[in-house]
C-alpha cells in the first residue's frame, strides 16, 4: 500500500472522531449539556492535533504552511488520481449548497423557519458538508489505486 | 497502452522497487504502469526508457497500432 493510500485512511477514521466530535458538541450545547459538550470539544481538538502530528512525524507531510494543496502526493500518479477525486467532490459540494438554499427557500415558504429550525438545518448541513465528502473521498481513493 | 517494462527489467537486473527510486516515483506506480492500469507522463517515459536503456517506442507500445 502507498504512503498516500495510508495517508488517506488514517486521516479518514481521524477525520471522523473529530467530526463527530463537533456535531455532538453542537447538539450537546443546543440541549444545555455544556459540562459533555466541552468535553466533548477537548476530545475532537485533541484527535485533530494527534492526526496532524502523526501524518508529519510519519509520513514527513507538513499539513501547515504548504505551498501545495496535494502534498500527500508522492508522485504523478498520486496527482491523477488526487485531481479525479477532487473533481467529483466539487461536484458534491456544489449538489450540497444547492441543497441547503433549496431547504431553506422550502421553509421560508412554508413560513416555518425560526431561528431554532434555521440552527438546526444548518448543523446538519455541516455536518453533512464534513461527512459525506469524505466518505467520498475514501471510496474513491480506493476505487482508483487498486494498487 | 501496452508496455515491455518488465521484460526490460529483467534483462537490466532491476527490481521495481530500484526502478521507483531512480524514475523518483513509488513502486505501486511502477507497478500499475507494468500491469496497464496506469499510462505514465512523458517525461516519465523517457525516463524509465532511459534507465532501462532502450527508447520510449520500444519500451511502450499503442494498443491501437497492434
Amino acid at each position: 500500500m502507498s504512503d498516500s493510500k495510508k495517508i488517506v485512511r488514517f486521516t479518514f477514521w481521524m477525520n471522523k472522531i473529530w467530526q463527530i466530535g463537533f456535531v455532538l458538541f453542537s447538539i450537546l450545547m443546543i440541549n444545555n449539556m455544556r459540562q459533555i459538550a466541552m468535553v466533548t470539544i477537548l476530545v475532537s481538538v485533541l484527535a485533530s492535533l494527534f492526526e496532524m502530528v502523526y501524518v508529519s512525524r510519519k509520513y514527513h507531510v507538513q499539513v501547515f504552511n504548504q505551498k501545495d494543496e496535494l502534498y500527500f502526493a508522492k508522485d504523478e500518479r498520486d496527482r491523477d488520481i488526487s485531481l479525479k477525486v477532487h473533481s467529483a467532490l466539487i461536484n458534491t459540494f456544489l449538489l450540497l449548497v444547492i441543497a441547503l438554499w433549496l431547504l431553506l427557500s422550502i421553509l421560508w415558504g412554508m413560513n416555518s423557519l425560526s431561528m431554532a429550525v434555521l440552527f438546526y438545518v444548518l448543523n446538519g448541513w455541516v455536518a453533512c458538508a464534513f461527512i459525506i465528502p469524505d466518505i467520498q473521498y475514501y471510496i474513491l481513493w480506493h476505487k482508483y489505486d487498486q494498487q | 497502452m501496452k508496455n515491455y517494462i518488465k521484460d526490460f527489467r529483467s534483462t537490466n537486473k532491476i527490481s521495481q522497487a530500484e526502478l521507483a527510486t531512480l524514475t523518483g516515483v513509488t513502486r505501486q506506480t511502477i507497478n500499475a504502469i507494468e500491469n496497464n492500469k496506469y499510462d505514465p507522463s512523458l517525461k516519465l517515459a523517457f525516463d524509465l526508457a532511459n534507465i532501462l536503456h532502450t527508447s520510449v517506442d520500444e519500451l511502450f507500445v499503442n494498443n491501437v497500432e497492434e
